[in-house]
């Protein structure tokens, strides 16, 4: 299987604060895996240098056999990554359809027209109903992205990550801030889509029962550092690395 | 030497404007008419009692008019939109600073009123084998006073803590119990007052005259934009290069001294974008 | 939770309403008085001004208080061609103005779209009184204090004075701000516009979905200029005078207001906006003198009371009446 991913001691330093320490993983097509570890430890900065929102201070960042370090988030997303965020981040006074279908025109090259109406765009049109379709979010297509419910909002967000028919994709909590009942659904909706396309996934979770119902492997990190890497399995019998995640998460 | 009074007046309103950002997150872009104000107040105080020494109560009383109607402008206006996006603090201070501008041409008139037998009676004495004018050098000083009893306030005295801690997160502070909305209140009052007193402190060395709002909030804008915004210490700092550049661009290049402060500030905001003391990383 | 500026709709009124506004529009010099004639024209002038400001500040989230300037640039532009140069030919010359204007802006705009918020509205701010200074220093050319008189252009070999001619002139005037309002429509319908409005709610989504949120707010920065430059080099001749008072923030304050008041929210306010607000202004400033005071005391009002002007209550109404949504 080959490795779409791969990080060679990614450190970043806020002043004199060491976020991420010497962070060095990879990641093989079309897995699934997932990174956990308590709050604080680094996760949303590794995944924010990963998706071009910051550079790294030392180290690099490998996608596709391309060195992608510190390049900007747009071109990286041009690439074939893509983003989702754990405080919601949708573009709230645009309609869920709007939502997505401006990601299907970034992703298409067509968001640049100036001039051409969106709405006789009919293949944009018709791929972001797909895409709402897949989420569940078709019926709520003309409503404005802030009036959905707390569960469809993140959901969108995700969505919009898919538009972009990543090959790989940054998901950060998707499932924070949803009731319980909700979550299954999201998760295995997510998970439906990644396996069905063969999109490689890095999603940060806190949630152990989501993290170990779809892993493929488990990155677990802690004060900036990459303690445990590996299956299911061995994370979960790795004593040490429970007393980690249940002493301070 | 101009330059250090330059500086110094500069000090004390871009102060007052960087101080206001900093604690109530409000670029008051009324300030240059406060400054304006101040210096109306104090040339007709300053007409009034010309032939008495009492004249110098001219100052703080034009620094405490300003400060009075910054409050109140405060209280009216500015506390309804503290929570509403940027947008709406912009417009409203200037849509302010346009109502100020003007009420201070309707109630003085378009006629710049001079003081200038003031400035002149403190004389001048010998500074390096030049005579200076002694009254810029009380104004230096007395800007060097006024900014170390800032500096006290700031970091010995318990409102000072208050006002820094409001300054460095608001929500942090109303949740251990500071009123945060009456540190805001203050944090006008000051930071008005020092841009009334600065205002009035100039008034004789030049005039009270009317565009003197817009030059003020554009030069304490370059200031804060060099010495980094919520910091009293950049707002000296950036103050004296100001200042500097002011006079040594006056004494060399007139046509230029303009172009340089932006040249400077361009400059500045390329190569560190938060200033010399700034926190705050601004760039889009 | 702070409560961000929105807009809501590309909206239009009914197709009939539209007709009906046109066809009002179309017969105003029927009037037969020449003062409607330039209030209107004045009135098209600041609309279209508003219009490009609003795609600057309702669709892409920037508030500028630089756009005086540009409007001064166009204006000025036209006064130094027909006047200092002898330059006639009076699309020629509103078309170099336009291009003179749009240059220095993009060059501008790149500066000012590198800071965020209350950063890239005081950078245009102080562009603006740049360039309201140097216009004084540069009396020569500009003729500092006094201004340029505009010395009437040429329109297909007629000397195009809008004083002996104020029909033509609106007429003209009108045209312009037809084809102005259409290419409004395109741009803020198309998926460049829809980007706009992403970045406005979120650029750090917008980027994370592949815009390139920094590049795009330049071009609706320069867009905006080119709508202002227009707009100043349409008013020169109608006023026969430049004067710098037209770079000074406190003009920028007049389209600002004028978006305002129609309404930043929507496509049609500030159409409506520089309308109202250029018929408004004229009666006012003919009872008193007080004009910048009334003008703060409004731009207060609005701010405080009525965020969403005209036309975006009147659509906020009307939605809440349950009438034909809105997209």
């Amino acid at each position: 299987m080959k490795e779409i991913l791969t990080t060679e001691n990614l450190t970043k330093f806020f002043g004199d604060f060491k976020a991420v320490d010497s962070v060095s993983f990879s990641l093989h097509e079309g897995t699934i895996t997932s990174l956990i570890g308590p709050n604080g430890a680094g996760k949303t900065t590794l995944l924010n240098m990963l998706s071009g929102v910051i550079r790294p201070t030392h180290g690099k960042i490998y996608f596709m056999d391309k060195d992608v370090t510190g390049l900007p988030p747009h071109k990286i997303v041009k690439m074939g990554v893509a983003r989702g965020f754990q405080l919601l981040c949708i573009c709230n006074n645009l309609t869920t359809l709007d939502n997505v279908r401006i990601a299907v025109l970034s992703h298409m090259g067509r968001i640049r027209r100036v001039f051409s109406p969106i709405d006789r765009d009919r293949e944009a049109y018709q791929k972001a109903l797909e895409i709402l379709k897949t989420f569940g979010l078709d019926e709520k297509k003309d409503l404005l992205a802030r009036d959905l419910p707390h569960g469809d909002k993140k959901l969108l967000d995700v969505a919009m990550a898919f538009a972009l028919e990543p090959k790989l994709i940054l998901l950060d909590e998707p499932t924070s801030g949803v009731s319980t009942s909700e979550k299954g659904k999201i998760m295995s909706t997510i998970e439906k889509v990644i396996r069905e396309r063969g999109i490689t996934a890095l999603i940060v979770e806190h949630d152990m029962d989501v993290v170990f119902s779809y892993s493929d492997r488990i990155l677990v990190m802690h004060e900036g550092k990459l303690i445990a890497d590996g299956k299911p399995e061995e994370i979960k019998s790795d004593k040490k690395i429970e007393s980690v995640l249940l002493g301070v998460g | 030497m101009d330059g250090l009074f330059y500086g110094s007046i500069l000090y004390l309103v871009a102060s007052g404007l960087t101080l206001i950002f900093g604690v109530a997150n409000i670029l008051n872009l009324a300030h240059g008419a406060f400054y304006m104000l101040g210096a109306y107040v104090a040339a007709i105080l300053i007409k009034l009692m010309i032939n008495t020494p009492y004249a110098v109560i001219a100052f703080p009383l034009a620094a405490a008019v300003v400060g009075l109607t910054g409050i109140a402008i405060e209280r009216g206006f500015i506390k309804w939109i503290y929570e509403k996006d940027y947008t709406y603090q912009l417009l409203l201070t200037f849509g302010l600073s346009l109502v100020l501008s003007d009420v201070v041409r309707i109630t003085f008139g378009t006629e710049p009123i001079y003081v200038t037998k003031l400035y002149a009676h403190a004389g001048a004495i010998d500074v390096l084998g030049n005579p200076y004018p002694v009254y810029n050098l009380i104004v230096i000083g007395l800007a060097f006073l006024i900014g170390c009893l800032l500096w006290a306030m700031m970091s010995k005295t318990r409102i000072g803590k208050v006002i820094r801690a409001c300054a460095l997160d608001r929500e942090m502070s109303e949740g251990i119990g500071i009123n945060t909305s009456r540190v805001f209140a203050l944090a006008f009052l000051i930071g008005t007052a020092l841009a009334g007193i600065s205002g009035a402190l100039v008034a004789p060395q030049s005039a009270a005259m009317l565009g003197m709002d817009a030059d003020a909030l554009i030069q304490s804008f370059i200031v804060i934009v060099i010495g980094g915004v919520g910091s009293m210490k950049g707002a000296l700092i950036g103050a004296l290069i100001i200042g500097l550049i002011r006079a040594f661009g006056i004494a060399l290049f007139p046509e230029i001294e303009l172009a340089i402060s932006y040249l400077v500030m361009a400059i500045v905001l390329l190569v560190r974008p938060q200033g010399l003391f700034g926190r705050e990383y601004r760039a889009a | 939770m702070k409560t961000k500026v929105n807009q809501v709709t590309n909206r239009l009124p009914s197709f009939i309403g539209i007709i009906v506004s046109l066809v009002g529009l179309f017969c105003i010099p029927m009037l037969g008085s020449s003062y409607y004639d330039f209030l209107f024209s004045l009135a098209l002038i600041y609309s279209i001004w508003a219009l490009g400001y609003n795609l600057l500040f309702g669709y892409t989230g920037l508030l500028s208080f630089g756009h005086g300037a540009f409007f001064g640039l166009g204006a000025y532009t036209v006064a130094m061609l027909v006047t200092k140069f002898s330059f006639k030919p009076f699309l020629p010359v509103i078309g170099i103005a336009v291009l003179v204007t749009t240059f220095l802006g993009a060059i501008i705009g790149y500066l000012c779209v590198r800071y965020t918020e209350v950063y890239f509205a005081l950078l245009t701010l102080a562009f603006s009184m740049f360039f309201y200074a140097l216009v004084f220093k540069l009396y020569y050319w500009t003729g500092g204090s006094d201004g340029i008189g505009v010395r009437p252009p040429d329109l297909f070999g007629l000397r195009f004075s809008a004083i002996e001619y104020p029909a033509y002139y609106y007429y003209i005037t009108l045209v312009f701000f037809l084809i102005s309002v259409y290419i409004g429509w395109r741009i803020v319908n198309s998926p460049f516009g829809k980007a706009l409005q992403a970045i406005r709610d979120n650029p750090l989504k917008a980027e994370a979905i592949g815009i390139p949120v920094r590049r795009y707010k330049w071009y609706a920065f320069i867009i905006s200029t080119a709508y202002s430059g227009l707009a100043g080099a349409l008013y020169a001749p109608l006023f026969g005078h430049v004067v710098p008072d037209l770079f000074h923030f406190s003009l920028a304050g007049e389209v600002l207001f004028a978006t305002l008041l129609g309404g930043y929210t929507t496509f049609l306010g500030p159409i409506i906006g520089g309308i109202v607000f250029t018929v408004a202004k004229r009666y006012i400033t003919a009872v008193t003198i007080y004009w910048p005071l009334v003008l703060g005391a409004l731009l207060v009002a609005v701010t405080l009371f009525f965020p969403q002007g005209i036309v975006g209550t009147i659509y906020s109404l009307l939605r809440r009446t349950g009438a034909k949504g809105g997209g």
